[in-house]
């Protein structure tokens, strides 16, 4: 589903991020975790191909990011950072604005999503009125809205109550089993992802530090939390 | 692409304070009126009341509106416009929206240009029928069109020839206002701040007014030389100088829109 080979990025002489390679499978749902400044958000974008990559390559769904632009962006749907809406337009405009860029997306679509990510009482009001939370719904909604194979998501629990995170926590794990979606979620969330995700992948300084299932991972440590932090303090001490 | 471009279209509409456009655009329309009217009520020199009668007419209002506002208060919406459209994407990071989804760069800013443009044509052709209107309203249709123009003093002729030169002149503005929008569009990219381009664009729009304003010999070649197109259509010689302009225009607009489509390519999207 999402293959990345070699990425690597310089900026001003400094790599941030230095040879990555990994690869997302049909129905997976990996976990891609780090410190801050480790590189996750820059290794995002260039998959998204929002930032250009000094070297390497990214395939989706077979598309070459950067040759197949379009075949390869019709199969992702992504959260990048807190995600972004025009805040004074209400919560429906700002999903028909992006509806407006699949031509197979219709309103049913549109309704069908409001409801999986529960804004169905306040879609009509703006965003700027919006908490947090719900703005991490809409934004959920939004990449869930052309029913992509590939999801992208840089903490989609951000924001979220704990009600609010269980409801996100099984909407992924239900499109993963049974419509077979892939993720790719950042968080630093390491219990949620213990829970969410099948396999993840460390990063630090730039570099892969680790990556395998989750079980495998955390059979040495207590959870996953433990692990994330002997592989991350291990690395700096490297370093 | 016509699916990137319905967005940016529908955006236009649905944003408030673009709608403060066509309000003020309304207000100047009306003021100028009323004090054509006025002046025309207690004009005290036979001469000026004269010269005021002829145009002050609706038939010659939207030409004497067009060749008010052309200069600097069309081209200063096209900067706020543009600064809305790019700069102040890229500050608060909804530029990247689209960047997600099945449109590529080239149609992304092909449509902020065309979008730039149906906004200069509905901003034009809203000053030119309330013109019509209002001018109409309070001043009466006249009898025959005249202008005023710079170089060869009050232009008169028939209502056909005025409405004639009136749509040319408007349609031909449009060109001038797209050609200064796509230099923006290029102004603009550079900026995730919408108060800096606004700022940088003023200062681009003031230097290229006095740089005209000194007469110099390359001045058919600034865009700032069609802002007021309603002058090169009353003048003699206007189809060479008209054909001169088109030209001039378009190689500005195809030069900004090759510029802004080369960096934005290259750019790296951090918001």
């Amino acid at each position: 589903m999402l293959e990345v080979n070699g990425l690597k990025k310089d900026y001003d002489g400094r790599t941030v991020v230095d040879n990555v390679s990994f690869c997302v499978k049909e129905g997976e749902v990996l976990g891609f975790l780090g410190p801050n400044g480790a590189g996750k958000t820059t290794t995002i974008r260039m998959i998204l191909s929002l930032v250009h990559a000094d070297s390497g390559d990214v395939k989706i769904c077979g598309y070459d990011v950067k040759k197949e632009f379009i075949n390869a962006i019709k199969n992702v749907g992504a959260i990048v950072e807190t995600p972004k809406f025009y805040e004074g337009l209400s919560g429906y405009k700002n999903l028909k604005l992006i509806a407006n860029l699949h031509p197979e997306v219709k309103n049913e679509r549109i309704e069908e999503v409001i409801q999986i990510v529960g804004l169905t009482d306040r879609i009509h009001d703006k965003v700027k009125k919006y908490s947090l939370g719900m703005k991490q719904r809409l934004g959920i909604g939004r990449a869930l809205l052309h029913s992509p194979k590939l999801i992208i998501l840089d903490e989609p629990t951000n924001g979220l109550d704990p009600k609010g995170i269980r409801e996100i926590r099984e909407l992924i794990k239900k499109l993963a089993s049974s419509q077979k979606v892939s993720f790719m979620i950042s968080s630093h969330l390491l219990s949620e992802i213990e829970q969410m995700c099948s396999s993840v992948l460390i990063i630090g300084n730039g570099k892969i530090l680790k990556t395998g299932l989750v079980e495998e991972l955390v059979k040495e440590d207590r959870n996953l939390e433990d692990f994330f932090i002997r592989v991350t303090e291990g690395a700096e001490e490297n370093v | 692409m016509f699916r990137v471009l319905k967005n940016e279209v529908m955006k236009l509409f649905l944003f408030k304070r673009v709608h403060i456009v066509w309000g003020i655009l309304a207000f100047l329309v009306l003021i100028t009126s009323a004090v054509l009217r006025l002046s025309l009520e207690v004009g005290e020199n036979e001469a000026e009341t004269e010269l005021l009668m002829a145009f002050s007419n609706g038939q010659s209002l939207p030409v004497v509106m067009l060749g008010g506002l052309s200069s600097f208060v069309f081209p200063l919406f096209v900067v706020m416009i543009t600064s809305f459209m790019i700069s102040e994407e890229i500050g608060n990071g909804t530029i990247k929206l689209f960047l997600l989804h099945p449109v590529t760069r080239t149609q992304f800013i092909s449509a902020k240009l065309m979008a730039i443009t149906a906004f200069n044509a509905i901003m034009l052709f809203f000053t030119m029928i309330f013109s019509y209107i209002a001018g109409t309203l309070i001043l009466g249709f006249g009898d025959n069109f005249a202008a005023e123009t710079l170089l060869e003093g009050i232009y008169t002729t028939t209502t056909l020839q005025g409405i004639a030169i009136t749509l040319l002149s408007y349609l031909l503005t449009i060109l001038t206002l797209s050609a200064f929008g796509a230099i923006m569009l290029c102004i603009a990219q550079k900026f995730s701040s919408s108060g800096i381009t606004i700022a940088v664009g003023v200062g681009f729009l003031i230097l290229i007014n006095l740089l005209m304003n000194m007469y110099l010999p390359i001045n058919d070649f600034f865009i700032s030389g069609y802002f007021k197109f309603s002058d090169i259509l009353m003048s003699e010689g206007s189809l060479q100088k008209s054909l001169m302009g088109v030209i001039v225009l378009l190689v500005y607009t195809f030069l900004a829109y090759f510029v802004t489509r080369v960096q934005f390519l290259k750019r790296d999207v951090l918001n």
